[in-house]
């Protein structure tokens, strides 16, 4: 008996003791691959889901980012990247296609493929219930927000600019576009802006930001009042 | 006590050593995360820190130099600060809504010296004016850093009275409810009250607040004979025309929005003069027939029926079954490129489905347009890298602080590449190169 309750008690203690190193191991994965593990924090980091350094060490807080991006994509939450995950950041491998580059300068007059779908997925995260105009208006409003010395120089550093767009917060951006979105992103781009030059917009029903109710109004948009 | 309760005690404690362990190691990572967190925010600072001070010095220098060369790197290294800084600030753990003035005040500083580097490189030396705007600059910038410092310096005193609260995805540093980065900013921007009102060449340049509309004119319209307009122009029906409020945000503006079967259409009419701005139609045409031509040609006639002056095409694009033309207002022989309307054409059935005529509207008026002081072979002898020209002619170009400069539009080709280079018409310097790229059918402007 006694000798049952020690390999037991044993059993028990290095189940545990085994745990814990067992998650010590997986927290500290320590990938060689450094560079994909620092464009995987990069892309972490844009999205709000990692606030680490970008140094291409796979570590403790890279994994909780990971394991928090894949449960928030339908992916299996283990930490652990596979092609699945990748596919999911938008991470190709040499010989696959790209176009991930970042548009933008500061002449303000560049704009590719990539810009286009990056809108097209905001306007999807933000608007896609909305009328048509509300989609445009969407992405006009970070077209005006690109233009307005307050706010980031490019598409990107305006849409992941942290809290600015819920989408991007709750991870709504990462779904594929309705078309409708599409194209909507390349009317803003080419020139159409519905809300009369808005940065800042909102619905008035359930914005639980009191300062943003201060902000003077340009006009209402399906669910959406824009403002200066 | 018998072996059954000692195995269960044992096991117990076992597992309650084991938790207190694993429990142990937690609160040691969460420590080791905060650190992480606190060293990368405290580095954050310190070169935001670092990098507004040396700005301000430059700035200073600046002010005190003559020597045009000298002036010029300075102004390079001033921009690219400034820069740097409003991107150290998009870093840190502040809501954008506090840091709002902060950015402003940085990007206008980057563009101010930008364009004080362009005239300088083109030979004209800073006015007084100038120089005295940029210690302005440097002042403000060392009042905002005296109060950085002194909150990075309350920040290591009350070590124990902060946390990192989460909201949404960010972490933020609080002191029982209050934000202390969203505070400590708020009040670091009252620096910037006394903030020089700066007039020059650039997109962010103060002249540009309360600018007119030039192609605005006549009576207010009300939204009945608007009404009534679309209902005759779009033989609409009174029910499918919905009034959507007056639209404050630049040229006043009546939105509707109009039902047509499955399509709906939504319009802004200017309430001074009645003018058509915007158009956009919400479905997409479902196939395509007509040729990009014939497209055009009904673009063309839609702008006459609107009674607008002569218009010149300049590029178009193709999607969703769609083209879209950009046209620029034509006088004499000179493209007003600051007059531009756009149109979309369905290549369905030739139906308008998209306009937009803000910018014609804003900047719209009959122009003195001066005769070039070079010639156009002069214009083409300057260009002197390999590109072969194959188009020459007149165009006024908007600079980046809606100014306007008559220019000789060179087209040309390098290669497969295809370029334009806008030639100053008046001194011969380049103002602008674009490198087209065509797409499919589109012909788009890099």
């Amino acid at each position: 008996m006694k000798k049952r309750l020690i390999i037991i008690l044993c059993a028990a203690l290095l189940l545990t003791i085994s745990q814990a190193a067992y998650a010590e191991e997986l927290i500290y994965y320590g990938s060689s691959d450094t560079e994909t593990v620092r464009q995987i924090q990069q892309k972490l980091k844009n999205w709000g889901y990692y606030e680490g350094r970008v140094d291409g060490e796979y570590g403790w807080m890279t994994e909780e980012a990971i394991k928090w991006f894949q449960s928030k994509n339908g992916l299996k939450a283990d930490g652990k990247v596979g092609k699945l995950t990748l596919q999911a950041l938008g991470i190709y491998k040499k010989g696959s296609s790209s176009g991930q580059s970042s548009g933008g300068s500061s002449d303000g007059s560049y704009s590719n493929d990539s810009d286009v779908m990056l809108l097209a997925r905001c306007i999807n995260g933000e608007a896609r219930g909305e009328e048509y105009t509300g989609q445009v208006a969407v992405a006009a409003v970070i077209l005006n927000r690109v233009e307005d010395p307050g706010f980031p120089n490019s598409i990107s550093g305006v849409v992941y600019q942290s809290g600015a767009f819920d989408a991007v917060a709750d991870g709504q951006i990462n779904l594929e576009p309705y078309d409708s979105c599409v194209r909507a992103a390349k009317d803003a781009l080419a020139g159409w802006d519905p809300t009369g030059g808005a940065i800042y917009y909102y619905n008035p029903e359930t914005a639980t930001n009191q300062w943003i109710r201060t902000r003077e109004i340009i006009t209402t948009i399906g669910k959406h009042v824009f403002c200066k | 006590m018998n072996m059954r309760n000692k195995l269960i005690i044992g096991i117990c404690l076992t597992a309650i050593v084991a938790l207190t362990i694993w429990g142990g190691m937690a609160v040691s990572e969460n420590e080791s995360l905060k650190n992480a967190m606190e060293n990368q925010y405290q580095q954050d600072f310190e070169t935001l820190y670092a990098t507004m001070r040396d700005m301000a010095v430059k700035l200073e220098k600046t002010a005190a130099s003559s020597d045009e060369s000298f002036i010029a790197g300075q102004l390079a290294d001033i921009s690219k600060l400034s820069a740097e800084a409003a991107d150290m600030i998009g870093r840190l753990p502040v809501s954008h809504i506090s840091t709002e003035r902060t950015v402003s005040f940085l990007s206008q500083t980057e563009d101010f010296s930008s364009a004080m580097l362009r005239s300088t490189l083109r030979g004209k030396s800073l006015s007084e004016e100038n120089k005295e705007g940029m210690l302005a600059i440097a002042k403000s910038s060392r009042d905002f850093l005296d109060e950085l410092n002194g909150f990075y310096e309350q920040l290591q005193d009350t070590d124990t009275s902060y946390t990192w609260t989460k909201d949404n995805t960010e972490y933020y540093l609080t002191a029982a409810s209050e934000n202390l980065f969203d505070s400590a900013f708020t009040d670091m921007e009252e620096s910037f009250v006394d903030y020089p009102t700066m007039i020059y060449d650039g997109p962010f340049s103060d002249h540009l607040l309360g600018a007119d509309y030039k192609g605005i004119s006549g009576e207010e319209v009300s939204k009945e004979d608007i009404s009534g307009q679309i209902a005759e122009r779009l033989g609409a029906e009174e029910g499918d025309i919905d009034y959507a409020g007056v639209v404050e945000g630049g040229i006043r503006a009546h939105a509707f929005n109009v039902a047509r079967g499955e399509d709906s259409i939504y319009m802004h009419y200017s309430v001074t003069g009645g003018n058509l701005l915007l158009a956009s139609s919400s479905t997409a045409p479902s196939e395509r027939k007509l040729s990009v031509e014939q497209a055009q040609q009904k673009a063309e006639e839609f702008m006459r029926s609107l009674g607008v002056d002569t218009m010149t095409p300049t590029y178009h694009e193709i999607y969703s079954n769609t083209a879209v033309f950009n046209f620029a207002y034509l006088q004499d022989d000179v493209r007003v490129y600051s007059d531009l309307i756009k149109v979309q054409v369905s290549l369905a059935d030739g139906a308008i489905i998209g306009y937009e005529a803000n910018g014609y509207y804003a900047n719209h008026e009959v122009r003195t347009i001066s005769t070039p002081k070079i010639t156009a072979e002069q214009a083409e002898r300057s260009i002197t890298v390999d590109i072969e020209i194959t188009n020459i002619a007149k165009a006024l170009i908007p600079t980046p602080g809606k100014n306007e400069v008559l220019c000789w539009e060179l087209k040309g080709t390098k290669g497969e590449d295809k370029y334009i280079i806008y030639v100053n018409a008046e001194t011969g310097g380049e103002e602008q190169i674009f490198k087209l790229i065509e797409a499919d059918e589109s012909v788009l402007t890099l």
